[in-house]
């Protein structure tokens, strides 16, 4: 089932572009234009939150603290004011987020799928990362349902990278986290070795420029 | 009583208004030392009466014990002292003949006491207070009163035209006619008199000498006055010290009204500053958004996608010039102060990475950031902080010819972080990176490109580096362009894996004590 937004947002061409670009992934989003409005609706089942700050009528911090009363729903504040002190009062009141204007589009969404993602941590000692499974317990990893023979060394990395998926990792982190001995030519061994390993499911691992490497649930 | 008061009032405000500082200080002091003066004369006198009476009692009481009783009681109704021997031939003969009789009796050999004044009248008293003298005054009842008490007393008259002493004193034997011995001792003068004149001068000298002495202070004040009071012509000005406080007085209001009229100015730019940043970012917002979806939309004409891009690329450089402006004015001005508050630079750096991958994106430049994956507490002005590593990104990509790379790499070694900006793009010489914080300082592929730029992004990341205690560094890298050799990769060829140039920006600080101590 999609996810449910309730948009507080006073301007008709930005509130269009908000229900529009969230609409656009996926999310059932409801807008309203003022504060007052914003007050009388109902949040039950709302998943997130975007608000205004500069609202007519009712200001958008006295619209955060009643909903901080009434829902657990995370709260993103649109704000053109971009002081210290004006993050701090939000993220005070129960704001979970804070995004100043003028944003780039992508970024709204990025900071949405971040407060909306589900962890994709250990469940039952095992996390799955596109087709790559891999059993925490057991220490074993599977690609679509087969077993796949890894060194410690090679399981290592790439639990490190499943840890964090779609983040990437400084060689010289996964050096330190996963291999007991060697330097950064030795981790671009074993992954060499690990892609080969993997298979198609190898391609998950992308080499990041500059950093190092990043597990991405598609090939 | 009324009427006194407000006459008197009257005539302090004339003399006040008359005289200047310095002669109403004389006056006071006058005012004030006289009757300090009468006072101290008055205690003088008496004590110098004290000590009369018991001098003139003593030797009374001396001599009637010496052997003067024997003549009294031999003839009580005539008997004087007589007059001390003068201390010539005579004296010497006497005190031979005493010392002659002090050796043949015993008796301890003593000095001539001194001659007294003229024989006062003296007379015997019982112990009745009776004398047997016809010219002795009655016994006044004052000087029973007294003689109850103590071995002497003394009355005085000076209010008449011949002022006097009566001194009783009572002898060490309570019987026959001689036991209490009444002397009249005539005074010259007062002695309230005699110590007044002396008490006077000193007091007058005081004031003769602070008079003086506080002179150059005056004129100090008065030359202060004028100074200050240079463009308040005050029309009254009473003393120094008034006419002082009213040019106080008078810059005081100045200034006040002047810090009245900056706080206002203060509230007004405020607010103007507010107004205007959501009256420009609202649009901006709303360009990004519309320019975004276009860029989604419009794939061909090539032509026309890049005339969107660079549409939205002018888009970021004003929202860069917009927000450094407002930078500059927090900076600089200090109309709205840095707010130093916890902040976790792992959450920054990873929105960071997604807002300037988009930008990137229009220049075919991938922008990735990696981070520890804790969280990277810092103690820092979180909006400082972020329009700086934006500076630092932003031109990484502004700078960068395209199709490449941008790394945005935050780690952690020991208690400080470490946040270095990479790049692939033409980089900058060295003489470049020297002159690279230079307020205005732009490098000249940058200068080529893009005339129009003011340089206030470097200078902006400097600022704030020195505000939060960070070190700034910048290092043509020597990082090749191409990923680690796989397998399944055909061989690298030569240009791929020759240095490539660009350069890494790199800042570090400490990190937050709270975090410190968790790692501990």
């Amino acid at each position: 089932m999609s996810e449910r937004i309730l948009v507080v947002e006073d301007d008709e061409r930005l509130g269009q572009q908000l229900v529009e670009s969230l609409t656009g992934e996926g999310y059932v989003v409801r807008w309203v234009k003022t504060g007052n409005a914003a007050l009388t609706s109902d949040v039950q089942g709302v998943a997130l939150i975007v608000l205004d700050m500069m609202l007519p009528g009712t200001h958008g911090l006295e619209v955060l603290k009643a909903f901080r009363e009434r829902s657990d729903a995370p709260v993103l504040v649109l704000s053109a004011l971009s002081e210290t002190h004006d993050k701090v009062n939000a993220l005070g009141l129960g704001a979970d987020d804070y995004l100043t204007k003028p944003f780039w589009p992508a970024e709204l969404l990025a900071r949405v799928t971040a407060r909306l993602r589900r962890p994709m941590l250990a469940r039952d000692g095992f996390i799955e990362v596109g087709t790559i499974r891999i059993d925490t317990h057991a220490r074993k990893c599977f690609v679509a349902g087969e077993n796949i023979e890894l060194t410690k060394s090679e399981l290592d990395i790439l639990l490190t990278l499943a840890k964090r998926p779609e983040q990437a990792i400084t060689r010289e982190a996964l050096v330190e986290r996963a291999l007991d001995q060697g330097d950064e030519r030795t981790l671009d061994v074993h992954m060499s070795r690990l892609r080969k390993k993997l298979k198609a499911a190898g391609k998950q691992i992308e080499t990041v420029w500059g950093i190092g490497y990043r597990l991405s649930p598609s090939v | 009583m009324g009427a006194a008061n407000s006459a008197l009032r009257r005539l302090a405000r004339r003399v006040r208004d008359r005289f200047g500082l310095r002669s109403r200080l004389a006056v006071t002091l006058a005012v004030l030392s006289a009757p300090l003066a009468v006072g101290v004369a008055y205690v003088e006198a008496k004590m110098e009466s004290r000590i009369f009476v018991e001098r003139t009692a003593f030797e009374i009481t001396s001599r009637m014990t010496d052997g003067e009783r024997v003549r009294c009681e031999a003839s009580p109704s005539t008997f004087p002292i007589a007059p001390t021997p003068q201390p010539a031939a005579s004296a010497r003969a006497d005190e031979d003949t005493r010392v002659d009789e002090g050796v043949d009796e015993g008796l301890p050999v003593r000095a001539p006491l001194p001659p007294m004044m003229p024989t006062p009248p003296f007379f015997a008293f019982s112990a009745d207070f009776v004398s047997s003298n016809p010219a002795a005054p009655a016994f006044p009842q004052e000087l029973r009163d007294g003689l109850a008490h103590s071995t002497f007393a003394f009355t005085q008259t000076d209010n008449t035209s011949h002022p006097h002493r009566l001194i009783a004193v009572k002898m060490p034997w309570a019987e026959g006619p001689c036991a209490i011995m009444l002397v009249r001792r005539h005074l010259s003068r007062t002695p309230f008199l005699a110590a007044l004149f002396p008490s006077l001068s000193v007091s007058f000298l005081c004031v003769v000498i602070t008079t003086l002495a506080i002179g150059p202070t005056v004129h100090r004040l008065r030359r202060l006055r004028e100074k200050l009071s240079s463009e308040h012509v005050d029309g009254t000005p009473r003393d120094e010290i008034d006419a002082l406080r009213s040019a106080l007085s008078s810059a005081q209001s100045d200034a006040k009204l002047r810090l009245d009229v900056l706080a206002s100015r203060d509230v007004s730019l405020r607010s103007y500053i507010a107004n205007t940043t959501h009256d420009v970012a609202m649009p901006l917002s709303v360009l990004y958004g519309q320019l975004s979806a276009l860029r989604d939309a419009v794939r061909e004409p090539r032509e026309t996608r890049d005339r969107v891009d660079l549409a939205l690329m002018e888009c970021v450089y004003l929202q860069r010039i917009f927000q450094n402006l407002g930078a500059v004015a927090k900076l600089e001005t200090g109309i709205i102060p840095a707010e130093f508050v916890d902040l976790d630079l792992s959450d920054l750096i990873e929105r960071l990475g997604v807002r300037y991958a988009g930008y990137g994106k229009l220049k075919s430049i991938v922008v990735d950031a990696a981070t520890p994956g804790d969280p990277v507490r810092v103690i820092a002005d979180p909006t400082l902080i972020e329009q700086a590593i934006g500076n630092l990104i932003h031109n990484a990509i502004q700078y960068h010819p395209g199709d490449g790379h941008v790394a945005i790499v935050l780690a952690v070694h020991g208690d400080r972080f470490e946040l270095s900006v990479i790049d692939d793009g033409r980089g900058m010489t060295e003489a470049e990176i020297a002159l690279a914080v230079e307020r205005g300082f732009r490098g000249d592929a940058a200068r080529t490109r893009r005339p129009e730029g003011s340089g206030l992004g470097l200078a902006i990341v400097r600022e704030v580096c020195d505000q939060h205690g960070y070190t700034l560094s910048f290092r043509a890298n020597d990082i090749t362009s191409t990923p680690p050799h796989r397998d399944s990769d055909p061989p690298p060829d030569a240009a791929a894996s020759a240095p490539a140039k660009g350069l890494t920006v790199t800042l570090g600080g400490p990190l937050a004590v709270i975090e410190q101590r968790e790692s501990d």
